[in-house]
Parts: structure tokens; sequence; C-alpha cells
């Protein structure tokens, strides 16, 4: 679009002129022949460039200039003087005129002035031009800027682990969500106190080691929570350094890592397991081959005796496969419970009647101090489930009666039921050989086993799993050459 | 003479059973169910030979061997018959070693070869 150029001037001739000239050189050219009329003309065709003559009656060029700069300072205004007007010339320029031109006015040195006056203008556009690009890229990046500032917020908070930004204080700057919904409000505790309820950081506390070395570290802890649970946590902390590249602050985050741990507990124990159970096996099938030789010897030389003893071997190691096999089977598949309605005081007969022979044979007296017969308790359990649980604890405890060297004592199995509360309590006492105490916590988790070929390690594990998907608890306290006494407490519903 | 054959084995159904089977090949036997006592007959008994179980729950089959081996002028064969898998636990100097379940023929062949009758 063509350039609007406003032409004041009073002297016609140099009007006519100068309009030629522009005409030709493409711009859109209007014309006032005083300053009054120019300045109405400023208003309403709003010019690009106004030449005005200085001299002009009413309002002269100088007063016009002013006015328009007052207006509209993008307007550029050239001013056309006469032979000593210079002086108002320079004040022209003062004013932010473009240029002025001398009369006689040469059609060279208007071209010089026009082409100023448009050079300023297409600069200043360019200017607005590249300011406007400019704050547009600073908005964009800005909201770019926001943008990853909330995703960064999100991710810290939603991440399923906890993150928490730690000073060389040990105080908590910063936290996320699974924090807060763990431990509440934070800010400015110290991490070992809140985390571990520890007096000061620990041994191997690892964003201790990230604040002296500025590298990354990992460890594993324990956590026992408030509803007494005990947890495995994986820590990683990694160094946040300021500008000057010194660690001020260190992250860390921890993942619960339970699942996994109890997953690899339960593999452990699964390869622990198979070797037990195929020395087990080993042993069992060689006791068979010996029930089976002694009955053959025996009936070559007509040894009843020898034969009865054959029998009784086979006997028990026929029992004992049978065991371990269904052992091996209830402990291979997570099966369901299956609740019913069982009445105490008949479960408890029950296991003392199955019990009641190897107890005898062993010589071993039984103490029951059991609920009475009409009492009528009943709980809700998974009947097989729970009666192999107490029957494995049973057998361990004939077993340690039965290591027992010293004649003169006399072998005793209490079994005590109670109902307290809302659980009921079996309690299962042995005066047999006892447990040390560094072993009282492996009887359960570590398929351990004490009695060599006789034992396959899988008896007490399965029977604390047992009690467990009851909701129940199952301890163990005993002192070696004394007792053994296992609870079981478990909840009537 | 009489060989003397000290079965060691935790398991009584086990010794039992060597017992009958040496008894009725014209061994005479003593059988031990733990180290200890293993270790009371061997001195007591001095056996021409000793079969020996590996794992057993008071003390091992090779902790026993070390005791016994130290003893002057030791030199009584021992087969070692364990359920264990690999001969990380087994005696290198064991005359034989037998994994259970055993062949009985066998064991009683070795036991001839190794007492030289």
């Amino acid at each position: 679009m063509a350039m609007k150029v406003l032409l004041a001037a009073a002297e016609e001739i140099a009007l006519k002129a100068i309009k030629k000239c522009l005409v030709h050189d493409g711009y859109e050219v209007h014309t006032a022949d005083n300053g009054v009329a120019a300045s109405r003309m400023v208003e309403t065709l709003l010019p690009d460039i106004v030449i005005t003559d200085i001299s002009m009656p009413e309002i002269g060029g100088v007063d016009l200039l002013r006015w328009i700069k007052k207006k509209n300072s993008n307007i550029e205004v050239i001013m056309i003087t006469g032979y000593g007007e210079l002086k108002l010339a320079i004040e022209s320029l003062k004013m932010d005129a473009v240029d002025f031109i001398t009369r006689p006015v040469n059609m060279d040195i208007v071209a010089i002035a026009m082409k100023r006056a448009v050079d300023r203008i297409l600069t200043r556009e360019q200017l607005a031009l590249y300011t406007e690009n400019l704050e547009s890229l600073v908005r964009e990046k800005t909201r770019e800027l926001e943008t990853s500032e909330k995703r960064y917020v999100q991710l810290f908070n939603e991440s399923p682990a906890y993150i928490s930004i730690i000073d060389r204080n040990f105080r908590i700057v910063e936290f996320n969500k699974q924090i807060e919904k763990q431990f509440g409000n934070v800010t400015g505790r110290c991490c070992y106190k809140t985390f571990k309820q520890l007096d000061e950081p620990y041994h191997n506390c690892p964003v201790r080691k990230t604040f002296q070395d500025g590298m990354n570290h990992t460890a594993e802890i324990d956590v026992t929570l408030d509803d007494g649970s005990v947890r495995n946590f994986f820590l990683q902390s990694s160094a946040i350094a300021d500008a000057g590249g010194r660690v001020d602050h260190v992250m860390e985050m921890t993942t619960d890592v339970t699942v996994v741990h109890q997953l690899q507990e339960h593999l452990a124990a699964l390869g622990l397991h198979i070797s037990s159970i195929s020395h087990g096996i080993k042993g069992m099938l060689t006791g068979l081959d010996g029930g089976q030789y002694l009955i053959s010897s025996g009936i070559e030389k007509k040894d009843m005796q020898l034969i009865q003893d054959g029998w009784d071997i086979a006997r028990e190691k026929i029992a004992q496969i049978r065991k371990m096999v269904l052992d091996i089977l209830m402990h291979s598949k997570d099966r369901p419970l299956a609740r019913e309605k069982v009445n105490v005081f008949d479960f408890v007969q029950e296991l003392v009647t199955v019990m009641d022979t190897k107890m005898k044979k062993n010589s071993i007296a039984l103490e029951l101090d059991s609920l009475k017969p009409n009492s009528g308790v009943v709980i809700e359990i998974d009947r097989q489930v729970l009666f192999s649980a107490l029957l494995a604890i049973l057998e361990n405890a004939v077993d340690a009666c039965r290591a027992v060297r010293n004649i003169r004592t006399r072998l005793t199995i209490k079994i005590s039921v109670e109902l307290s509360r809302d659980e009921i309590v079996f309690k299962i006492r042995d005066n047999g050989k006892g447990l040390a105490r560094e072993y009282q916590e492996e009887v359960f988790s570590l398929f351990y086993s004490d009695k060599g070929a006789m034992g396959t390690g899988l008896g007490l594990f399965i029977a604390q799993r047992s009690v467990k998907k009851h909701n129940g608890t199952i301890r163990v306290d005993s002192r070696p050459g004394e007792f053994t006494e296992f609870t079981i407490a478990v909840p009537v519903q | 003479m009489t060989n003397k054959i000290l079965i060691v084995d935790d398991d009584p159904a086990i010794t039992k059973y060597l017992e009958t089977l040496m008894m009725d090949n014209g061994y005479a036997t003593c059988t031990a169910n733990d180290g200890e006592q293993a270790e009371v007959l061997f001195k007591q008994e001095s056996p021409d030979l000793v079969t020996l179980d590996i794992a057993m729950p008071d003390e091992w089959g090779t902790r026993f061997y070390r005791k016994i081996s130290k003893s002057r002028g030791f030199n009584t064969p021992v087969i070692v018959i364990s359920g264990l898998a690999g001969r990380k636990f087994s005696i290198p100097k064991a005359a034989a070693f037998f994994a259970k379940p055993f062949d009985a023929d066998e064991l009683l062949a070795k036991v001839k070869e190794v007492l030289d009758e």
C-alpha cells in the first residue's frame, strides 16, 4: 500500500511541483494550503509523512509540527524553509522533524528527505515487529516453562516413590504426596528422625554419603510402620548442586520393595526347599528299603520281631512320605481358604486323637487344658489347613521330646486352648530339647530344620503361612534344654 | 575273626537296616545315631570299618571323621552313605561313597572289597 503524504504549503507553485514529483514516486499525496486545514487533515487522513512549509498564516509549520508530534509521534514531518529561516529549521529538528528542505525546492533534495522519512518509518515498523515477536516468544517460553514446571510438580507428587529433598542439616525442605500421605507435613523436620525414628543419621545413610562425595548412593532398610508391620524400602540418593557446583541438597527417592523381597525370599526358600526335600526323600526311600529288607530277612529267619520292626519302619517312612507330599501340594498352590464353622472343643479332641499313638509310642505324656465340652465355642476356619498347621507343631514337639537323651526326664506336651476376647489362643508346650535363641526366628522363615534326615524344613513354614492366612499370629518361645512353646492366636471370625 | 562294622546314621530306621543287612552277611555291628555316640563306640569297639552318614543334626559326619582320623595309627576305612547331592560334603579319603537310596548288593560287595576278604 502506498504511503500517504500530506503536503501543506501556502505557495501554490511549490505545492504542485512537489506533488507531481511525489505522485510520480508512487506516494498517495494530499494537499492543504494552510495550517488549520492541514491539522484537520492530519486527524482525518492519518498520513505517514507530512511535508509542511514553515511560514504559513494562522498556524505556522513549527506549530503544526509540535501539534502533530504531540498527537502522534510516529508521523514523520519534513519542513520546507525559506532563506534566513535556518534557526527555525534547527528548532524543528530538535522537535523531531526528520529533515528540512530549503527553498527554492530542489526535487533531488525532496527525494533524499523523503527517503530518510521512509527509512525511519520502516525501521520503526521493523522494531515494532521485532519487539512484538520477542514478546510473543517470551510469552510462549513462559507458557512452556509453566507447563513443564507443572508437569515436574505433578511427576514429583504422583510418583509412587517417596521423594524428599534434604538440606545439609538433614532437614526435609520438600517432599511429595506419598510422603505427606504417610508422614503428614514434614517440612523442616529431620529425615532420620521422621523416617527412621533415630536421633542421628544412621551409619549407612545414603544421603550422608551423597553429601560427602556428591555421588549417587543406594541402601535397603526395614521400616516399622505405625501399624507394626515391617516393610522393606530401597533408597536412592542423588546430589542437587547449586550454581557453584556445591552439593547443597540431596534428593532421596525411596521405593517400597516389600513385595519384591517376599518374592526373593520365596524363591530362595524354594531353592533350599527343593534340596532339603530331595535329601529328605532319599532318606525316606533308604528307610523304605530298610523296612522291606527287614521284613524279608525276618520271614526267612522266621523272626516275628524282625518282621514287626521292618513293618514299623516301612509304616513310619510311608507316613513321612505321605505327609511330605501333602505338604508340597499344599505349599505349591496358593489355595484360597475354605472357611467353615468349627467347634473348637471337637477340633482339639481330634488333634489329640491323631497324635495319641505317636506320643504314647515315645512315652510322652499329654496335658490338655482345653475348653469345656459344652462350651460351644465356634471358629470360622479352613479346618484342614489349620489342622495341618497345629499337627505340624505337635509333631515338632514330639520330635523335640524324642531328642532328649536324659531318660529321667518326664517328657510332656501340654496343649492349652482358651478364648481370649475375639481370639482363640492355642498353646503347645513341650519340655523337649528346646531351641537356641538365634534359631527361634529361623524356625519359621527359613526352611530351617534341626532334625537332619528326619526333617524337611517344611512343616513350620507352612504352619506359619496357614495361621497368617487366617489373620492369626504364631510365635515361639524357647529355652535350650528346657522347653519350647508355640502360641497360635486365630481370630474367631 | 569276624569283622566289626560301626554304623553311623541319625535315622534309626537306617541303622537298623544296615545292622540287619551286615549281620545277615556275617559281620558284627555296632550302631550310633549321632556323632557323640559314634565317637564313644569308635574308641570302645575299634571297628574294622565305618559306614557314615553326613547330614546329622548334632554333628556332621565330616566333623566326626576329622576327630577319629586324628587318633593314633588311624587307618579304619570309612564308607560314606549320604543323601546329600554333590561331593562337597564327602570325605576325600573315604573308601567309597554311596548315595541314598543305595543298592544293598553293591554296598556288600564294596564292604567285602574294602575289608580285603
